[in-house]
């Protein structure tokens, strides 16, 4: 019955995160080519505190794969987008389980590394550095994106206090 | 929040924001060719020196690429027509190229992919964020001299 709790809610948690990425894909506000606020984060950081690491590599990975799906794009905004989530949801669970800081900390780690993971693998698949002269832009923007992500996932455990989140706000 | 949050996250914008400040003043000096590359390949060579062109046709598009028409009053002298590598309804998109010799610069005009996720189609000049667009796998280099050995059709 607890299995069938956390699935329901992970599903329902894919859900808000593919319509977030949706929304977020229509709105194209900042002017710099992949970058984003990244909105869908917010349910990255939720279910990594929530459900762990392996929950939260889960929902990320099926999200970018879903939303691929559904814009039918697999271009190399796609990859870029993957390469970016695994390398940030990754630095969020080492940071998370080995090192005693904030979540919103971790969330600037993780939104740090979501953008030097996209900008590798655009590097990698244009065969080109010309983006690193983006590289300096998008990590400026990331910073405050990812203390923003991380001040909304904070309210959210705040207001919806489920007692599976331990760490410390 | 700690003390050691804020210093950590303060620092990294410190970082940062030197990093930002050095990559756009202090950033790489640009040449006066402009190479338009599509999936790696050089599709349009621009000399702004002389204001000529070479157009390298495309493999497998042989007439790309293909003159065009500048958007009136926005300072286009001339402009190309490429084929893009993103693929909707079944065909290959264009991307439009146009060239400004009087202020030196180049830009994609316009981008057939649907959502223009990862397209920044400003005019360039060798300064600053360079245009692109990673769908259609297209983006615009300046340097100082010609640097290739293909053949190409002026």
């Amino acid at each position: 019955m607890k299995n069938l709790n956390k699935i329901t809610t992970l599903s329902m948690l894919i859900a808000v995160a593919i319509v977030l990425n949706v929304i977020e894909m229509s709105i194209n506000v900042i002017p710099v080519p992949g970058a984003k606020i990244g909105f869908a984060n917010i349910v990255t950081v939720i279910v990594l505190y929530m459900y762990g690491f392996k929950s939260a590599s889960l929902v990320t990975i099926l999200r970018v794969f879903l939303v691929g799906l559904l814009s039918r794009s697999f271009t190399i905004p796609f990859w870029m987008g993957l390469g970016g989530a695994i390398l940030s949801i990754t630095m969020m669970g080492i940071l998370k389980q080995w090192f005693k800081i904030h979540l919103v900390t971790v969330s600037v780690f993780g939104a740090i590394t979501h953008t030097l993971g996209q900008v590798i693998v655009g590097i990698y698949l244009l065969e080109t550095d010309l983006l690193i002269l983006y590289l300096p832009l998008m990590l400026l923007i990331s910073v405050p994106a990812g203390v923003l992500i991380g001040l909304i996932a904070q309210r959210f455990f705040k207001t919806f206090k489920s007692g599976r989140y331990e760490q410390t706000l | 929040m700690k003390l050691r949050d804020y210093i950590i996250i303060g620092s990294i914008l410190l970082i940062v924001g030197v990093l930002y400040i050095w990559v756009t003043y202090f950033g790489p000096e640009s040449g006066s060719i402009a190479y338009v590359y599509q999936d790696n390949d050089i599709v349009i060579e621009v000399n702004f020196e002389d204001d000529s062109y070479i157009l390298y046709p495309q493999i497998g598009y042989e007439d790309y690429p293909m003159p065009s028409v500048p958007i009136d009053g926005e300072g286009g002298d001339i402009a190309f027509i490429i084929i893009g590598s993103y693929v909707h309804q079944g065909e290959r998109t264009k991307v439009y190229i146009e060239i400004d010799w009087d202020r030196k610069a180049i830009r994609i005009q316009k981008d057939e992919t649907p959502k223009q996720i990862g397209v920044r189609r400003n005019w360039y000049d060798g300064t600053g964020l360079p245009a692109i667009s990673l769908p259609s796998k297209v983006f615009i280099v300046f340097e100082s001299s010609a640097n290739n050995e293909v053949d190409g059709v002026v």
